[in-house]
């Protein structure tokens, strides 16, 4: 039987299955369109290079930047309420989905209990009350407590209400809930809803529903307000130079910021709601007049693609809808930091934030500013190129250290000085294991340290940390279980790891370095050889929504001077080749004003309306 | 919603030209890291790097026929052209012949590759164990397809280049000019000969010609890619060849069994810095993984193309069968070698000489196809 | 599909690792050889030493020895190496070894049979050095204890980079010893090394007149100089050979201006007698290499004709008369002098190579290169043959450029002091 399955296992390793079609998503100009650029520009610096692009595509793009402002009328365009109207087809756990706002006050609150399951449900108020006009006119209100704002409800909705006295309007007119929402309530946001399915989602979102006898549609008052952390500082992405904001969990307030940085009226923010049950809100920030329309296009399709009960976070929202899930590296860029995601936003490319969720994801991500910190940009260029440099050896020490150690180790001990390798041999003479088992073992307690210094309460959360780490290793070899030369290696690819400003990139390569080190212990350098052509191999097959992972340089296509190391923040004259924006230029040729003769003009696009 | 495109084949891709001419010279330069530099001074004794400049200048001409053969039939293969050319018949029996020696000169690639490391780096590995690994490693490569492997091509290449000049000045010290002398070395006939069959080795360039469906430039453009990446990997062979005379001068210099393995051994950056070539192995090893790989994809593309296959991935893990016992054929590496040597001798008749005839008989009959 | 690669993938992978890590050698499972003797065993047979390490930590104060000594008869390098691992408890490498010491009763028979293996293993570095003993090599071996340092690798890593920027012996290396020995073009050069006899001071040094003591003053061969307390070994002079056999030794200070022609002499300090008093004064400069020595080799009359123009520059380190050769006129007349007894010098070194050694291990005949076409042709001139019968000739440009801390020396008694201005 067990023969039997071995024998299926193998020939389904060696039988192709066709692949199922699957839609297949290319950002142009990543790999399409010779990008548009000022012709001028080409003809001034005629000695540089012409670099040949991969053959058009034979695709329509709104290019030119007049075009633009029509971009979002694409078909994959949707506002909220359309969206919501797609996913919540065929659901029938949503019994008000057809319903129509009651004349009749009763059958209205019999049907608020039954939505909500009153008087089961605690968290809703019903609030009856009479509004005084010149004959009283019955009515209620129904919010949820928690989050929506009682100060408001009272002052704004009830005490109006109650003490209105305009015997002027008449009762029972058609126009009473306009009346209301124009002369007497003193709400920010008020609305008009006849329908029940447009009035629960705002309701579960804080506002304040009014029903009133005899009126055909009810007014949802906005009364959000729940308790929230304040803005705070970054706990991941810390800087020295720089703002120190973070994003909190309030998606109204993280927008705010983003809009704060970036004061313009082509910043759109559209939303889109997922989750079943849940309708969580996702909000997508964009430039509109630079972002490639089918970048936000195929993002807007991804989202609204999903069907499931709940999101809750940014992580789950990335695995939804990220290109390779099983790739080791993160295809999604996640950051707290808004100054960082204006930048991006500024680039072109578009934000992604999820209510309730301090990070926000940008896409698409390529590696390159995966391994970029906001800090080598705020930093003066030699400084910033310092920091880049010795962030480019970190990933570097923290991939393969280990398992150099271990090839050098076993395999290659002719390499380092005779007094090196006999102080190792030294240090192992009372080492009862391989050395491959001392190092996994030390690894992973490295690793555990790590992992428990995050879980731990932060109460005792202080006597852990590297220095445990670290007296733990002077045991260590103290006791003779491991040789003293591999504190040293283990400590410095953990610290090389940390050096790696994303937390997910950080992730990968710890969890790739074990796979190296196995690869060295089998077959030494070979065997790490194998490991980095395989890795690369995998990176440059990636994609982050329709990008090469390894752009600009794999495949190789126009960028400034910013892929390891940056030139000054003058000379990034453009924005990514790969987005594809539909206006080019970040900056003209010349953005230093001062440097350049008073008659010569700033030649090439302006940069915002 | 729009579905932007269905797949009922492999994704048609399209390489830019930067990764051509990385392909191009990872198919051509990778064997530098093996005996070529020998085999070079067998032919050519002190003036090996006169045989290293003819060889590259005759292939050179013969890339400019092939180039107006390709021409002639936009976005066909040279296999697809040989296919209208000669007829069903004939040009299938041609294009087996080239398939067979795609997988013969690949797979004897993979024998000797596997018997370098067991040489330098780990004298108690079984033979087998190593091939195991290239084989797993040049199966995800090639799955990965064309254009993951071109771009780690590109990626890579400045760093192995790198690594090599590395070894080369590092070497400084021991170059010795006198070395060089007598200028002619066999004699002016012999160097003529040889450096003609010398064209074998970059022959490998009709590479080019079997990937041309996969590239987004025009025609002029693939000839100037072949002619750059014949001067760019000549000029690899060249300094290499170079260094390894005056370092390792004549009566040495046909001994050694990995010549540019031998130059990393030289090395001596003072008493802290010594037997550096493990660390050299790293970028060696590196550029047969991508060269393995690469032969086995072009087989499988060769393959796809000449039996008009909608897939190639299929066919992987059989090619990797026949690699894998292909490459443990050879007895023993003295073998393995002989059947490189051959091949460095003669193959310019099915990479060179064929697509020459073949460009003829289409002159002859007036074989042309226009447009895309 | 992609769960059939991952599969695939471990599949493969646990393959790997079940079956083993080939070759992998733990550091604690292997002993390091440092050095390695030759020495003539019976018939047919080697003796070979191998100097192990033994491992102590960098920190720790190894208490005792840091090597140890072990010789083994049999018929081969590798095959000693095996039959030591029958009494040694860890597996001999030679991936440490730095040096071999090849006693001068082998190197009469031939080097070639000795050199081939060495060259064909991977084990062995190729910028190992080589050095012919003067007696048994593993007698060298039991008597060399370092005192600065721990291990002999380093030891001889210095000692040989400061010898040869010296003068006094050759840094020579298994990769240019196995080219020298091929190549039609040039000799091999190897350094001599052997344990001090401890003697005060040869007889032939004795019979000097003191002039001659002071240009000969390093004319040791390895083994005689003499030195007390130290480390009892001598480094210095080399051994020429003729093909792969020894043909004969050069003492330290012929070495010296062996050097000179080589172009690897760096700096140096030589003794010479005072031109005006010659028994009684002597002069010490240190002499520096101004620029490597043009050497041309004419083939065009009868013998070759081999022409040697050495450029150097020197600098007075004490003068004993006190006479200032440091002022104008003086200074050219020190200058010739000198010029004249490095030119009669240098000839005699390479009249003895050409007559007693006939041995071309400067490499004269790699400038013959040029005068051929074809490898063969080359080949076919023998030059080794024409070696002994080439007529050589010197010249020495000799520029004394500073003075040390003094300009010139002040002294009552001495003539000439009239000359001070």
């Amino acid at each position: 039987m067990t023969v039997n399955q071995l024998k299926q296992f193998i020939t389904r390793l060696f039988i192709f299955k066709e692949p199922p079609p699957k839609e297949d998503f290319i950002l142009h100009g990543a790999v399409g369109i010779r990008s548009i650029v000022p012709q001028r520009r080409e003809e001034e610096k005629g000695k540089k290079k012409k670099r040949l692009k991969k053959k058009p595509l034979p695709i329509a793009r709104a290019s030119s930047p007049a075009k633009g402002g029509a971009a979002t009328d694409d078909p994959g365009e949707a506002d909220p309420e359309g969206q919501d109207g797609q996913n919540g087809k065929n659901r029938p756990d949503r019994p008000y989905t057809d319903m129509l706002v009651s004349p009749e006050l009763e059958v209205n609150k019999e049907r608020i209990k039954q939505i909500y399951s009153l008087p089961k449900n605690k968290d809703i108020i019903l609030r009856e009350f009479v509004i005084q006009l010149d004959r009283p006119v019955k009515a209620f209100a129904a919010y949820i407590e928690g989050i929506s704002d009682r100060g408001t409800i009272n002052e704004n909705i009830l005490r109006p209400l109650m003490s209105v006295c305009k015997p002027e309007m008449q009762s029972g007119s058609v126009n009473l809930a306009e009346y209301l929402k124009d002369s007497v309530i003193y709400g920010n946001q008020v609305d008009l809803h006849e329908k029940y399915k447009d009035i629960i989602p705002l309701v579960n979102y804080g506002c304040t529903v009014l029903f009133i006898d005899s009126a055909p549609a009810a007014l949802v008052v906005e009364t959000k307000g729940w308790d929230h952390r304040s803005i705070g500082k970054p706990e991941t992405e810390q800087v020295i130079r720089g703002p120190h904001e973070a994003f909190n969990e309030t998606l109204r307030s993280n927008t705010g910021l983003l809009r704060k940085a970036i004061r313009n009226t082509d910043l759109i923010t559209e939303f889109i709601k997922i989750g079943t049950r849940n309708q969580t809100d996702v909000a997508l920030m964009y430039l509109e007049n630079v972002a490639n329309p089918k970048l936000v296009a195929e993002v807007k399709r991804r989202i609204s693609s999903i069907s499931t009960d709940y999101v809750g976070e940014t992580g789950i929202l990335e695995q939804f809808i990220e290109d390779h899930p099983l790739m080791p590296l993160p295809q999604v860029l996640a950051t707290e930091r808004p100054d960082r995601t204006a930048s991006f936003i500024m680039d072109g490319k578009v934000a992604i934030l999820l209510d309730g969720n301090p990070n926000v994801l940008i896409v698409p991500a390529d590696l390159f500013s995966l391994l970029h910190s906001p800090e080598d940009y705020y930093l003066r260029l030699p400084y910033g190129n310092l920091v880049r440099l010795m962030r480019v050896i970190a990933v570097f020490i923290s991939l393969i250290t280990p398992a150099f150690y271990v090839s050098i180790a076993i395999f290659h001990q002719e390499m380092i000085p005779t007094d090196l390798i006999l102080a190792i041999a030294a240090g192992r003479e009372t080492v009862p294991f391989p050395t491959i088992v001392e190092v996994f073992f030390m690894e992973f307690a490295f690793e555990m340290i790590r992992e428990a210094g995050v879980r731990v309460p932060g109460v005792i959360g202080n006597t852990l940390g590297i220095v445990g780490a670290l007296i733990l290793g002077q045991a260590a070899v103290q006791a003779g279980i491991v040789s003293p030369i591999l504190i040293i290696v283990v400590a410095l690819t953990g610290l090389a790891s940390f050096a790696i400003p994303n937390y997910s990139m950080s992730f990968a390569f710890r969890g790739v370095r074990f796979v190296f080190t196995a690869l060295a212990a089998a077959f030494g350098f070979p065997g790490i050889t194998a490991g980095l052509f395989v890795l690369l191999s995998g990176i440059t097959a990636m994609k982050s929504f329709g990008v090469p992972f390894m752009v600009p340089i794999g495949p190789r296509t126009r960028s400034g001077p910013d892929i390891v190391m940056r030139g000054p923040v003058w000379s990034m004259e453009e924005r990514p080749d790969f987005l594809d924006t539909q206006e080019r230029r970040r900056q003209p040729q010349i953005s230093r004003g001062w440097v350049k003769k008073k008659a010569q003009e700033p030649n090439g696009g302006g940069r915002n309306q | 919603m729009e579905v932007v495109a269905i797949n009922r084949q492999d994704r048609i891709l399209k390489l830019g030209y930067s990764e051509a001419v990385a392909i191009a010279m990872v198919y051509i330069g990778a064997k530098v890291f093996l005996g070529y530099p020998r085999f070079l001074v067998e032919m050519g004794l002190n003036a090996a790097w006169l045989v290293v400049i003819i060889g590259a200048g005759v292939s050179m001409l013969f890339w400019l026929v092939v180039v107006s053969l390709l021409s002639r039939f936009p976005g066909k293969s040279i296999l697809s052209i040989s296919m209208i050319v000669l007829g069903p018949v004939l040009g299938l029996i041609v294009n087996l012949t080239v398939l067979f020696y795609l997988i013969a000169s690949s797979s004897n690639l993979l024998r000797l590759f596997s018997d370098s490391i067991i040489i330098t780096a780990l004298p108690e590995a079984p033979i087998s164990s190593l091939v195991l690994l290239f084989g797993v490693i040049m199966l995800l490569a090639a799955y990965l397809g064309l254009e993951a492997l071109s771009r780690n091509a590109y990626i890579s290449l400045p760093f192995v280049t790198a690594g090599v000049l590395a070894v080369l000045f590092s070497l400084y010290p021991f170059w010795e000019t006198k070395n060089l002398l007598p200028l002619l070395g066999p004699g002016p006939l012999d160097v003529m000969i040889n450096g003609f069959l010398n064209c074998s080795a970059f022959g490998e360039v009709m590479v080019l010609g079997i990937l041309a469906p996969y590239f987004s430039f025009d025609k002029k453009m693939l000839r100037n890619i072949g002619i750059f990446s014949i001067t760019l990997v000549g000029f690899g062979f060249l300094a290499i060849t170079l260094v390894y005379l005056m370092v390792l001068p004549v009566p040495a210099a046909l001994e050694h069994l990995a010549p540019f393995y031998q130059l990393s051994r030289s090395i001596f950056w003072g008493r802290y810095y010594q037997r550096l070539e493990s660390v050299f192995i790293l970028f060696w090893t590196y550029t047969a993984f991508l060269r393995l790989s690469l032969g086995l994809l072009v087989v499988a593309l060769a393959s796809k193309d000449i039996f008009r296959l909608p897939y190639y991935r299929p066919l992987l893990p059989a090619l990797i069968i026949i690699f894998y016992s292909l490459a443990l054929t050879p007895d023993n590496l003295v073998t393995a070698i002989a059947i490189e040597k051959d091949r460095l001798l003669y193959s310019w008749v099915i990479t060179l000489l064929l697509p020459a005839v073949l460009t003829l008989i289409a002159v002859l009959r007036k074989k042309e196809e226009k447009g895309g | 599909m992609v769960k059939n690669l991952l599969l695939a993938i471990i599949l493969s992978f646990s393959l790997i690792f079940f079956t083993g890590c080939w070759g992998s050698r733990e550091p604690d499972e292997l002993s390091f050889v440092l050095s390695m003797g030759l020495d003539k065993g019976r018939e047919g047979i080697v003796q070979v030493s191998f100097q192990e390490a033994i491992p102590q930590d960098l920190g720790g104060e190894g208490d005792g020895e840091a090597t140890t000594v072990i010789a083994i008869e049999s018929a081969s390098i590798f095959g000693a190496l095996q039959l030591g691992n029958t009494f040694t408890t860890r597996e001999l490498t030679l991936i440490h070894n730095r040096i071999i010491i090849i006693s001068e009763e082998l190197a009469k028979e031939g080097l070639e049979k000795y050199l081939n293996p060495l060259i064909r293993s991977r084990e062995i570095r190729r910028n190992t050095f080589i050095a012919i003993a003067r007696g048994s090599a593993y007698d060298f071996l039991k008597n060399n204890k370092p005192i600065l340092e721990k291990y002999v690798s380093r030891q001889f890593e210095l000692i040989l980079k400061n010898i040869a920027l010296d003068g006094f012996s050759v840094n020579s290396t298994l990769s240019e010893i196995t080219q020298s020995i091929k190549s039609p073009g040039r000799e091999a050069a190897i350094a001599i090394l052997a344990v001090n006899k401890e003697e005060k001071d040869s007889t032939a040094q004795e019979e000097r007149s003191n002039a001659e003591k002071a240009l000969y003053e390093e004319s040791y061969l390895a083994g005689e100089v003499p030195h007390q307390g130290g480390n009892k070994i001598d480094i210095i002079g080399l051994a020429a050979f003729r093909g792969d056999k020894l043909a004969g030794f050069l003492n330290g200070s012929e070495t010296r201006y062996y050097h000179m022609v080589t172009g690897k002499l760096n700096s140096s300090i030589f003794t010479f007698a005072d031109p005006e008093k010659p028994e009684e004064y002597m002069i010490v400069m240190k002499i520096k290499k101004g620029r490597n020595p043009a050497i041309k080799v004419d083939l065009s009359g009868e013998k070759p004709v081999i022409q040697t123009d050495l450029v150097l520059e020197g600098e007075i380190m004490s003068i004993q008369s006190g006479v200032n050769y440091e002022l104008a006129e003086d200074a050219a007349e020190l200058q010739t002098y000198l010029e004249e007894t490095i030119t009669r010098e240098v000839t005699k070194v390479l009249k003895k190579t050409q007559e007693e050694l006939q041995s071309d291990i400067v490499g004269f005949g790699d400038y013959t290169r040029q005068y051929f076409w074809t490898w063969q042709d080359w080949v076919d001139y023998n030059w080794p043959e024409k070696y002994p019968e080439a007529e050589i000739q010197v010249r020495t440009q000799l520029a004394v450029r500073r003075t040390g801390l003094m300009t010139r020396t002040e002294n009552e008694n001495i003539p000439g002091q009239e000359r001070v201005r």
